[in-house]
């Protein structure tokens, strides 16, 4: 077969592979975090993490809005309201009192009012049915009556006579403890600064979905640029981070970029003379892109968008193959032209994608479907750009060029420093000692941090601002919750009402503040429980009719009690709540979360806990309640990140004993084998120590850059002991190309705001000069100088 | 529902005068002969700096076979302070300050946002107007009738014209001499009357800082 009959069957196999995945439809971009679980319990949490990060709470901005004057702030939110309204984001906007609330309290819970007479034991219920307690009820009447609120009492007291519908009320003025109250048809808040008129804007996508939230914050700049002098507008919403992140990764990207292509270009042309030289370059990457995109999309159904971004990343190390064949091409051509140059350092490329490839699919053998994307992703994609360069690029380079001078210069300059190196042998133990002691005293100090948070930098007015608004209008913290789960929300509701009674008696005792569904709704076996007690109890009307006689009321006025408890009344359901004005008050205590282990679709009830210290109580607390669970959603995501991380770090680990044993496999010599692969080694634990010596707490980011340094130093490596000595400053000049490219390419990552790209940036960069710099240590061990 | 509401009838039973009052107003040593006109008496309360008075009230309710009785003193301050306390039979006590309403008893406290609650913001807020001589806030509110009587008396009925109080109260009427309040009487839809009758009124009453911090609030 002719290496043109190779390359056809190739370009065939891999537009075959896109062209699959894509009639398909398997090319499916996705962001789910449940691809990095590993086990049932953290799938499920998972899918609660996301239902609250979508969830109506998390797309809520809230807006206040102060003016010395109250009515010129009401004016400036109705001006806010006009522009924003209509917006197509915009799912809803509030900031007037719901008409016909009271009317509509009133008529879902008046009429229910013996089903939501008491959540304890049946005990308690039946206690209000003796003697001593009924006497006790009408006396309390009586005392009612005296009170201010006697007027109401009165009205309700013949229907009504244990107040049950006032205590319920209370119970969800309880509930709702903000301090935001209505006034003058608007709701607001009251600070130390005034009066404040609020705001509530629901989105239809998520807070982090940042394409889709960014044409609303430049809506939402206009209209605060709109409502005038001396009106002081604040908000809290997670929206304006994402597209704030976004657009600042973008404008560093379109930055970064920029000066990385010119400084790239500007590289190739000074190192081959030849702008053709670069595109023909970037083709194995392409092409490795491609045909990794394809098959991990056939294989898994979809990809991950950090199988995509790791992935591509991780594919960086593929530039250093048609680089360090066209160095060779440039410098050390063999007779036969570019196809014999090829076959000649063919054997130094295979090997060092091969090890490239076997360090990345030890990923595949994670429990992650994220990281085994990334391991097919990765393996699949060095592979491809290996086949490219040997295949694709001999085809495409121009016969007989002149050498550049600048690229023989610094080959002279190379091959002239090999010869000093031999007169100092010595000298070359300076860098190895130097990289142990560094080692040892830094990885000793390198902190590991899986908070994601570290991930992103959050501009600090911003953050003070959403602060002083969460404070000023006491929203609902989502970051702890209490999860009642449920086959329906029935079954839901029933473990809620235990597990709020629980919460209760916590909130009693400590500094948590509890937000539950229950003082709106009990599960509808609760309410039945209490409506039949009234309608059962014996003589009930007779004997409460004796003790309010007794105490000087008119048994007369009381005559229809039997035919209350006897009412035909549907309990109350969560869609009844739903269709009321109390709808948005409800909503967000109710989450679906997905398919539990035995396929069915389960539903969650959730409390809001804010001001928990102690996380463990709170588990405590609820232990022995089947069903429900507090849900922590920083150390969830803390503990998939380091779950994440560590389970990288043992797959590198693998990975690396799989590279360790090609290079055996293929140099069989002890100091051969420790020549290729002992510099790239020593470069990325270097890097790691430094990191620690530094001060920087170490993140997933980190470890991936550290994985493409190993990939890189690896392939260094493998190129220079593959190298025959007259070789040798050819491929040393590809070297230093390739770490320049990949310093220019990844390292400027480090000028980037965003502390993610940043530490990929400034390790990869560090980690690959180091590779290069540990280089010559290859030459001592492979015993060439 | 709001059942706090409720304020419409001890609200407004915070401007009750005594039938028995000892008239201590500003024009009383001045008092000319002739009737007292509704001009004269806005003008009166305006003047006024603070209100003391003791009380009586009988609540007649179809829900008791007898009324409830109970006595106690009235405070009020400008610009629209109020306290009643319950001495008899039990403690109990009612506050308005600004836009909350307190009350509580030996069963405990409880508080009332009148921001969130129009219409007892409404009636509260009556009887500052009264006292305010606001004739423009009460026609706004009430259909306004004034009857003088002989020796200077006079009454003053108030319909309210807000259906959401009217589906409540039928109407408040107060007597009084002079600018001394005697009597209120406050008749609900569906019969029920509360009747109390102020004495020892003091209309020229002043307060200390140390008496409004012990007065104005629930004990």
């Amino acid at each position: 077969m002719t290496p043109r009959f190779l390359l056809r069957a190739f370009i065939g196999v891999v537009l075959t592979l896109v062209a699959l995945a894509a009639i398909s439809g398997r090319f499916e971009v996705t962001t789910a975090i449940t691809h990095f679980m590993a086990s049932g319990e953290d799938a499920r949490e998972a899918e609660l993490s996301r239902a609250l990060a979508e969830s109506e709470l998390s797309r809520t901005m809230v807006f206040t809005l102060r003016a010395e004057d109250p009515g010129v702030a009401v004016r400036a939110a109705e001006r806010m309201a006009g522009i924003l309204r209509h917006d197509p984001e915009v799912a809803s906007l509030r900031f007037e009192v719901p008409t016909g609330i009271e009317e509509a309290v009133h008529d879902l819970y008046f009429p229910r009012r013996f089903m939501f007479v008491d959540d304890g034991p049946l005990e308690g219920v039946l206690g209000r049915f003796q003697r001593g307690h009924l006497e006790a009820a009408a006396r309390d009447l009586k005392r009612e009556l005296s009170l201010p609120t006697g007027a109401a009492v009165k009205a309700i007291a013949p229907k009504d006579p244990w107040l049950l519908f006032p205590k319920r009320l209370e119970a969800l003025q309880e509930a709702q403890k903000g301090a935001l109250r209505p006034v003058e048809g608007h709701l607001s808040v009251e600070d130390g600064d005034g009066r404040w008129v609020v705001m509530f804007l629901t989105t239809h996508h998520s807070a982090f979905d940042g394409a889709a939230q960014a044409p609303l914050e430049r809506q939402i700049q206009q209209a605060i640029a709109e409502v005038g002098e001396g009106v002081v507008v604040e908000r809290s919403a997670m929206h304006r981070f994402a597209v704030a992140s976004e657009r600042s990764i973008r404008a560093d990207v379109t930055r970064i970029s920029t000066l990385s292509t010119v400084g790239i270009v500007l590289l190739f042309l000074f190192a081959f003379r030849s702008p053709r030289i670069l595109v023909i370059a970037l083709l194995p990457l392409v092409v490795g892109m491609a045909a990794a995109g394809a098959t991990t999309s056939l294989i898994f159904g979809q990809i991950h968008g950090l199988t995509l971004a790791f992935g591509a990343t991780l594919l960086g190390v593929c530039v250093d193959y048609p680089i360090h064949f066209f160095a060779h091409h440039t410098l050390e051509p063999a007779e036969g032209g570019a196809q014999a140059t090829a076959r000649r350092i063919w054997a130094g490329l295979a090997i060092g994608s091969l090890t490239s490839a076997v360090g990345f699919a030890a990923l595949g053998f994670a429990s992650f479907p994220g990281l085994q994307e990334m391991g097919v992703f990765a393996t699949v994609g060095v592979l491809a750009a290996l086949i490219t360069t040997r295949l694709l690029l001999p085809e495409l380079v121009a016969e007989g060029r002149p050498r550049p001078l600048g690229l023989q210069r610094l080959a002279g300059r190379l091959d002239g420093a090999l010869d000093a190196m031999q007169d100092r042998r010595w000298a070359l133990a300076v860098l190895p000692g130097l990289a142990l002691l560094i080692c040892v005293v830094g990885l000793g100090r390198v902190r590991w941090i899986d908070d994601t948070r570290a991930l992103n930098r959050l501009e600090v007015s911003s953050l003070a601002e959403d602060q002083r608004v969460r404070s000023r209008v006491s929203r609902v913290e989502t970051s702890q919750v209490v999860v009642a789960s449920g086959a329906d929300l029935e079954e839901a509701l029933r473990r809620n009402d235990g597990a709020y009674a629980r919460l209760q008696s916590l909130e009693g005792e400590t500094e948590v503040s509890v937000q539950s569904l229950h003082p709106f709704l009990w599960s509808v076996a609760l309410q039945r429980r209490n409506a039949d007690a009234f309608a059962t109890a014996p003589a009930l009307g007779d004997r409460f009719r004796a003790a309010l006689s007794a105490e000087g009321f008119a048994p007369t006025a009381f005559e229809g009690l039997e035919a209350e408890f006897m009412k035909p009344v549907e309990p109350l359901r969560m869609e009844d709540l739903l269709r009321s004005p109390l709808g948005p008050v409800v909503s967000p205590f109710v989450v679906s979360l997905g398919t539990g282990d035995d396929g069915q679709t389960r539903t969650g009830v959730l409390s809001f806990l804010r001001g928990a210290q102690d996380v463990e109580a709170v588990r405590t607390t609820l232990e022995d309640l089947q069903g429900v669970e507090l849900f922590d959603q920083h150390a969830f995501m803390e503990r998939v990140y380091r779950e994440y991380r560590t389970r990288t770090l043992e797959l590198v680990g693998f990975g690396l004993l799989g590279v360790l044993g090609v290079i055996a496999w293929r140099y069989r010599r002890p100091r051969v084998i420790l020549a290729a692969f002992v510099p790239a080694v020593i470069a990325a634990t270097t890097t790691l120590a430094l990191l620690g010596l530094a001060g920087v707490e170490v993140h997933l980011l980190h470890l991936v850059a550290l994985l493409l340094v190993l990939s890189m130093g690896v392939d260094y490596g493998v190129f220079l002991a593959e190298s025959s000595r007259a070789a040798t400053a050819a491929t040393l000049v590809g070297l230093v190309v390739a770490c320049l490219s990949t310093v220019l390419g990844f390292g400027l990552l480090a000028l980037s705001s965003n502390p993610a790209m940043q530490a990929l940036g400034y390790t990869t960069g560090i980690g690959v000069v180091l590779s290069l710099v540990f280089a010559p240590v290859a030459l001592i061990l492979r015993g060439k100088i | 529902m709001s059942f706090v509401l409720a304020w419409v009838l001890s609200g407004a039973a915070l401007v009750q005068g005594s039938a028995g009052a000892d008239a201590r107003a500003p024009t009383a040593a001045t008092a000319p002969t002739s009737d007292m006109t509704r001009a004269e008496l806005l003008a009166g309360f305006r003047a006024m700096p603070g209100l003391f008075a003791r009380y009586k009230e009988e609540k007649t309710m179809a829900l008791l076979v007898a009324p409830l009785r109970s006595e106690g003193t009235l405070h009020f301050v400008r610009p629209h302070r109020l306290a009643r306390h319950q001495t008899g039979p039990s403690k109990a006590s009612v506050v308005v300050d600004g836009d909350t309403l307190r009350f509580g008893d030996d069963h405990g406290e409880r508080a009332i946002d009148l921001a969130q609650n129009p219409v007892v913001r409404l009636f509260v807020e009556t009887f500052a107007r009264v006292l305010a001589g606001d004739e423009k806030a009460l026609e706004a509110i009430y259909t306004v009738q004034f009857t003088p009587g002989p020796g200077r008396t006079w009454a003053l009925r108030l319909a309210p014209k807000d259906p959401r109080m009217a589906r409540l109260v039928e109407s408040i009427e107060l007597r009084g001499k002079e600018t001394a309040l005697q009597s209120m009487v406050i008749a609900e839809v569906g019969g029920d009357r509360t009747v109390t009758t102020f004495f020892d009124v003091d209309t020229r009453r002043t307060y200390s800082k140390r008496e409004r911090d012990r007065l104005f609030r629930v004990r």
